[in-house]
């Protein structure tokens, strides 16, 4: 079982979140704005190349976010189990503290310490099995951005074939290239952070 | 899953209220949560129970990171108002929290060290705020024996805590006061009740009408707005407070225990 999550942990994922969400958002306009050069230029099967790749853009960028806010929604989740978690652990400390400090009736506290340890182990297990969804959610999101970025590298070399519009569709495709590649390594950084735990 | 509106924003100044949950259990009394920022640094209004910390938090974090909050801003002591104390300071454990002196060791009780808190003195302080400059209001008595209001001059908002609170039914789920009138009478028995002091009903209301208050925020219930403000005001400078004591003294009247 890796380490448990803290709050403070959760928080730092759902604002990797957010940056992801925000990246496909920009990746989205980007799209939508190349789709309208394409439009724009009729310069044979260049443009159309890039058109094409262009509208691929657009729904990897709505995917993406999708798989974002389904992983938006798993942290909120797991944020409530692991504020429940936590309060486990002061109460076992408690339990614990006193357990030291009695002479009679440490047997009925052990046995209560034992329920609480109980408790907390299965509440470790559950955020474990949360672990691993989402790390499939994150996986799913890296392999899409892989794809991501091979289509926004063939949209640079369609703009090339852009006739007169090539300059600008250079420029839009390489703006979209960098967004993907920013949103890949916050998945990469997130699916060592889940992976770890804190 | 906890509503969440700006109420207030003016460049990175902003008020974030954090209020009604439909899907809370029962059993625990509705919250509201007030989030205030400017220049990077925010405060947290009565930041609610350890049961609904999850909500609040999640409410939070679709619009802010939770892990920047700075402070947090105890109007009192009662559970439903910081005994979620612990587990914000899981997520900043550099948290400072602002509250009456009288609380500053009860509170720990919730969590927190000899370094969290940040006392405020009965007659009330300046609380800094990135840009701007927040002031602690004394309320005491109201219904805590230190008890302190949050007023924000440039935006003219009072987080009011318990004063205004309305134990609203299901289905008055707005977030402003529509009808005074209709509104008040979800606010009267609880104000009766939990306010114990004439002197101290008095006291806020001469404090609170030389304010210039655009939105009055309680604890729970809604929000006052504009003339409501006002006639709250006035509505409470004429309450009689205290319903608690009639009822424990009249069965020894009838004894013949308490000479009348």
């Amino acid at each position: 079982m890796a380490g448990i999550f803290s709050l403070q942990s959760l928080a730092m994922l759902n604002e990797d979140i957010k940056a992801v969400v925000e990246l496909s958002r920009g990746i989205g306009l980007g799209a939508i704005n190349a789709g309208l050069i394409s439009n724009k230029c009729n310069s044979g099967s260049g443009s159309r190349g890039f058109g094409i790749a262009a509208e691929e853009l657009r729904q990897f960028s709505r995917k993406q976010e999708e798989v974002m806010h389904m992983m938006e929604e798993a942290v909120f989740r797991e944020i409530a189990a692991a504020a429940a978690l936590q309060k486990l652990v002061r109460r076992r400390n408690g339990l614990a503290a006193a357990e030291r400090e009695s002479e009679s009736g440490s047997a009925a506290l052990s046995a209560r310490i034992a329920r609480v340890d109980e408790a907390i182990r299965q509440g470790r297990l559950e955020q474990d099995e949360w672990r691993r969804s989402l790390l499939a959610l994150l996986r799913r999101s890296e392999q899409s951005a892989k794809g991501g970025h091979v289509t926004a590298r063939v949209a640079r070399m369609e703009a090339v074939s852009g006739g007169g519009q090539a300059a600008t569709m250079t420029m839009a495709a390489a703006g979209i290239e960098e967004q993907v590649l920013q949103a890949m390594d916050i998945v990469r950084r997130l699916i060592s952070q889940v992976k770890g735990g804190r | 899953m906890k509503t969440v509106d700006f109420i207030f924003e003016s460049g990175d100044h902003k008020w974030l209220a954090v209020t009604r949950d439909p899907a809370r259990p029962d059993y625990l009394i509705d919250t509201n949560e007030y989030l205030v920022t400017s220049g990077g640094e925010s405060i947290l209004c009565d930041p609610g129970g350890a049961e609904i910390f999850p909500d609040v938090f999640s409410a939070i974090s679709r619009h802010c990171n939770p892990a920047e909050l700075h402070y947090l801003f105890a109007s009192h002591q009662d559970p439903d108002i910081v005994s979620s104390l612990a587990l914000w300071m899981e997520v900043n454990p550099a948290l400072r929290c602002y509250s009456s002196w009288l609380w500053t060791s009860f509170i720990p009780h919730f969590g927190g060290n000899g370094e969290t808190f940040i006392s405020i003195p009965d007659a009330g302080m300046k609380i800094p705020l990135g840009k701007i400059t927040l002031e602690a209001i004394p309320a005491h008595y109201l219904h805590s024996s230190g008890n302190f209001h949050l007023y924000d001059e440039k935006a003219r908002i009072l987080f009011s805590g318990d004063v205004g609170a309305a134990l609203l039914p299901p289905e008055a789920n707005g977030l402003f006061v529509k009808d005074f009138d209709r509104h008040i009478c979800h606010a009267e028995g609880f104000h009766r009740r939990w306010m114990g002091s004439k002197t101290a009903v008095l006291d806020w209301c001469e404090r609170a009408s030389k304010l210039q208050i655009d939105m009055m925020c309680p604890q729970h219930g809604a929000i006052y707005q504009g003339a409501d403000v006002m006639r709250f005001i006035n509505w409470f400078a004429e309450l009689e407070v205290g319903s608690g004591v009639e009822p424990a003294i009249e069965p020894q009247r009838s004894q013949g225990k308490v000479s009348a």
